[in-house]
């Protein structure tokens, strides 16, 4: 029976005053006044972070990731196993993975994103509406230039940083190939941000060869609820001597992160959360009377809130529906409103 | 309803007695935050009162000058109703003495009490010019009923 947007509303409302707790201090809710519950219900639904999995969730606390911390080849361990878990995806599948021999392990995407910007911080930053607004925030802090892509023409002048699948969407960009092309075309560097790939259900063939990408990152942020700890990598065909590539050559990577990230591998496929929860989002999305995705804990359909942008003026993101919490909760939310 | 009370530059330990309707709900000390919790239906319309409580003469010492050196006295910062400010609705208050009525007034100096007619919640006026509830009665309803359906 589907219900559409008043139920989304009523949902997102009976979410938000119970007090689910969670790895973030937001979701503690610390009193049930109106005023305080209103300020979270806008963030139900937002942000792309993973499904918190209670199987992975009990897991994860059994790992010793103490005894990494004195594991000198924990490093290589990690990068040994990570392309072919990246190449491991049943649905996502990447080309030319075998092109980038260089890696470096990162604290969170972030860390290697800004090190692009850092190295071309002469430059214009261009990316698609609707990608990651930390970026334009941190452009923002730097003095960094940037524009759209669907604003301006692409200069050789420009970067570019574009993920697939798209960050808004869950889908490859539409205007993705002509942008490769161009970027192509006029020797502009372009970084390829794949973090939600592993939650991708259907077929796809990302094709990485282009000259333009040097550079490609991955974090399991979105893909297992270990955001916190950090684990993500920035993959280069070409080395670039960067702040992150020097610190790293010391040896002296999160080898707590590493660690963890070397585990999660061994025992969790890749694509194990699409696995696990595409009937729930097909359940969830008629329910609610949403778009499924392709990256299955996401959905589409009309803004449920009024409010202004949440944590930047770049977040514009309120037609993007995480289903995660509706997943978590699904067995709360059986037993008291469906 | 939770009434919040904001006050600042307390000094030297005023007490206070806060009304609704003419029935005392809470005496003591003035501190930054006082809470009140009562109930009210949407739409409902109360009168809220600050009695100061232990003002005397002996508390405002001056200087040969006349300048007030030492004094017992408080401020009203904002009323909130559930969580939701007020506003600049907290100038429609009066402060009340035994000679004066003075609009606007949040200042308690002299012996008297400040008074406000309020809504219970869902009173757009407190609200006009935020952006953040246009939809209030709405979301007010589903607050409501979400504590109702998890037995908050």
């Amino acid at each position: 029976m589907a219900m559409g947007k008043r139920n989304i509303k009523n949902i997102a409302w009976l979410l938000a005053t119970a007090n689910l707790g969670g790895e973030y201090k937001w979701n503690h809710t610390p009193d049930t006044s109106f005023n305080y519950v209103a300020s979270r219900v806008p963030s139900i639904f937002s942000s792309g972070n993973a499904i918190i999995d209670p199987t992975f969730a009990a897991w994860k606390r059994t790992i010793n990731i103490a005894e990494y911390l004195d594991d000198p080849f924990v490093v290589d361990k990690f990068y040994e196993a990570i392309t072919p878990y990246l190449n491991s995806s049943k649905y996502f599948k990447i080309k030319d993975t075998s092109l980038f021999t260089s890696m470096d392990y990162c604290s969170g995407s972030q860390e290697a994103f800004l090190n692009f910007m850092m190295m071309n911080r002469d430059k214009r930053l261009r990316l698609f509406k609707g990608d990651y607004w930390w970026h334009l925030d941190i452009c923002d802090s730097l003095g960094i230039e940037w524009a759209f892509i669907e604003d301006d023409e692409l200069r050789h002048t420009d970067f570019v940083i574009f993920s697939c699948p798209f960050a808004l969407t869950g889908e490859p960009h539409a205007n993705m190939l002509d942008m490769l092309d161009v970027c192509e075309h006029k020797g502009i560097e372009v970084l390829a941000d794949l973090i939600y790939m592993p939650n991708y259900k259907e077929q796809y063939e990302m094709d990485l060869g282009y000259d333009c990408i040097n550079t490609m990152t991955f974090s399991f942020s979105k893909t297992f609820p270990i955001q916190t700890a950090r684990i993500a990598v920035r993959l280069q065909k070409k080395v670039t001597r960067d702040p992150l590539n020097i610190s790293n050559n010391e040896n002296i990577e999160n080898r707590l992160a590493l660690g963890l990230g070397v585990n999660v591998m061994e025992n969790y496929p890749i694509n194990y959360m699409v696995d696990t929860y595409s009937d729930l989002q097909a359940k969830w999305c008629d329910i609610l009377s949403l778009t499924p995705s392709n990256v299955v804990h996401l959905a589409y359909g009309d803004d449920y809130s009024d409010r202004s942008n949440q944590y930047s003026k770049y977040n514009d993101q309120f037609r993007r529906y995480n289903m995660g919490i509706l997943y978590q909760n699904d067995k709360l939310l059986n037993e008291i409103y469906v | 309803m939770l009434l919040t009370f904001e006050f600042k530059n307390i000094n030297n330990y005023p007490v206070c007695s806060i009304h609704v309707n003419d029935i005392p709900e809470q005496f003591g000390s003035v501190e930054p935050i006082l809470n009140v919790a009562i109930d009210m239906e949407m739409y409902t319309e109360f009168n809220v009162k600050i009695y100061f409580m232990n003002k005397s003469p002996d508390d405002t010492v001056v200087d040969a000058a006349g300048n007030i050196i030492q004094d017992k006295n408080f401020e009203l910062v904002d009323i909130l109703m559930d969580g939701v400010s007020i506003g600049d609705y907290r100038w429609e208050g009066e402060y009340v003495t035994a000679t004066e009525r003075n609009k606007s007034c949040l200042f308690f100096g002299p012996p008297g009490h400040f008074e406000i007619a309020l809504k219970g919640p869902g009173d757009y006026k407190h609200l006009e010019g935020t952006t953040d509830f246009k939809d209030f009665d709405e979301q007010y309803k589903l607050w409501q009923w979400a504590k109702e359906t998890l037995k908050i």
